[in-house]
């Protein structure tokens, strides 16, 4: 009996809980701070020129994080012209991400939204902001107003999912497949994963097997059946070392609610 | 009796490890969020919030903006192929109104309610 409760005990505390892609989160910030840090990151981005940008979140807290993952959440914003339900019209930033489905964690559905949802969930207001080359952001505009993104989208869900190769995808795998689409200017995924196996270095996750067994067990999202050997993921960092290596970014930036921003 | 208890704690346990994991239910938080921008708690109040209709990308031409759809049927090109020849540089115009992605219909009917009942007191 003692052997079972141990093991209980520690597969309670080894289910890795710092991932996902979750829509709509209850906010754990107070709601006038989140209004007001969506509204300086939009102004933030406006006031460097950025047409489509690379947005995070952290939606975890950091401490659970592992080594080398600072965001759980990446999507592509798109400065975009907005019809209101009172009839006006506004320039904003509509932001374009893979969001788990409600109720279905193994599965993913694309759904648009603006920053104040995208932080409402955050766990610390901080962003992470990469704004791609002028090239790159043309591209990426054009892929989404065209809704090419949407053949892009694989909704097989895995939290730690395996960038190279589309058995399955996370919402931090899409925004990279959308990025090898603009630069590849193709929707071709096999052509995207080759690229993505010869140009890119996703990230090690860092966490025991024993989390990721009992994860894999217990939860949904949570697989590593498209993974050989060291389990390793598309993250925010990995995309602009990406970017940055082949000079597509004109900036990266954490940005923090004081305003204050730290170079990627 | 004990394993009954263990694997009952078990159970639920996992249950609200798994939930904490996967985060809260997508339409639980849109209503939530929905009413606390509505109705306006403290410094929300101050910020003007509007719900959407409908978004679409814009292709930034010098000082000329045009939405994706406009550009691409004015000119009869690729969005790319316009941008790539009007390369934007400066600042752009953001609206001061916080703008937010409408709830799902029943979770609007229920957020209604709400302002109908604080309206009321």
């Amino acid at each position: 009996m003692k052997f079972i409760n141990i093991v209980i005990l520690l597969a309670l505390f080894s289910l890795p809980t710092w991932a996902g892609s979750q829509a709509n989160k209850q906010a754990v910030i107070a709601p006038e701070k989140i209004v007001k840090f969506a509204k300086d990151v939009e102004k933030y981005a406006a006031a460097h020129g950025a047409r489509a940008f690379i947005i995070a979140r952290v939606g975890r807290p950091e401490k659970d994080l592992p080594k080398g993952i600072h965001y759980t959440h990446t999507a592509i914003a798109v400065y975009s012209n907005i019809q209101l339900t009172n009839g006006e019209t506004a320039q904003d930033y509509a932001i374009h991400n893979l969001y788990q489905v409600d109720g279905q964690s193994n599965r993913s559905q694309l759904v648009q939204d603006y920053p104040v949802d995208f932080f409402w969930g955050a766990q610390t207001l901080k962003a992470g902001i990469i704004i791609p080359s002028e090239e790159i952001q043309t591209r990426l505009i054009d892929l989404i107003a065209n809704g090419k993104n949407t053949d892009l989208h694989n909704p097989k869900y895995s939290v730690i999912a395996n960038p190279m190769n589309s058995q399955l995808q996370n919402c931090t795998e899409h925004t990279l497949d959308m990025i090898n689409a603009a630069i590849y200017q193709s929707t071709d995924i096999e052509k995207l994963k080759a690229n993505t196996r010869a140009h890119y270095t996703a990230q090690r996750v860092r966490t025991s097997r024993f989390k990721l067994m009992f994860g894999s067990l217990l939860m949904d999202d949570v697989t590593t059946k498209d993974h050989k050997g060291k389990i390793a993921t598309a993250t925010f960092g990995s995309i602009h070392k990406f970017l940055d290596q082949y000079q597509l970014a004109q900036l990266g930036v954490t940005f923090y609610a004081d305003g204050e921003t730290i170079t990627l | 009796m004990k394993l009954t208890t263990i694997a009952l704690v078990f159970t639920l346990s996992i249950s609200s490890v798994a939930a904490q994991a996967e985060g809260s239910t997508q339409h639980s938080g849109q209503a939530s969020k929905h009413s606390v921008l509505a109705v306006g708690h403290g410094a929300v109040s101050t910020a003007k919030v509007a719900s959407t209709v409908v978004a679409v990308p814009l292709v930034v031409a010098g000082s000329v903006a045009l939405s994706a759809g406009a550009a691409s049927v004015q000119t009869g090109a690729s969005i790319a192929n316009s941008g790539s020849r009007h390369t934007h540089h400066g600042p752009l115009v953001i609206t001061e109104t916080t703008i937010t992605a409408d709830p799902a219909p029943n979770k609007v009917i229920v957020i209604q309610k709400k302002q109908t009942v604080i309206q009321s007191h």
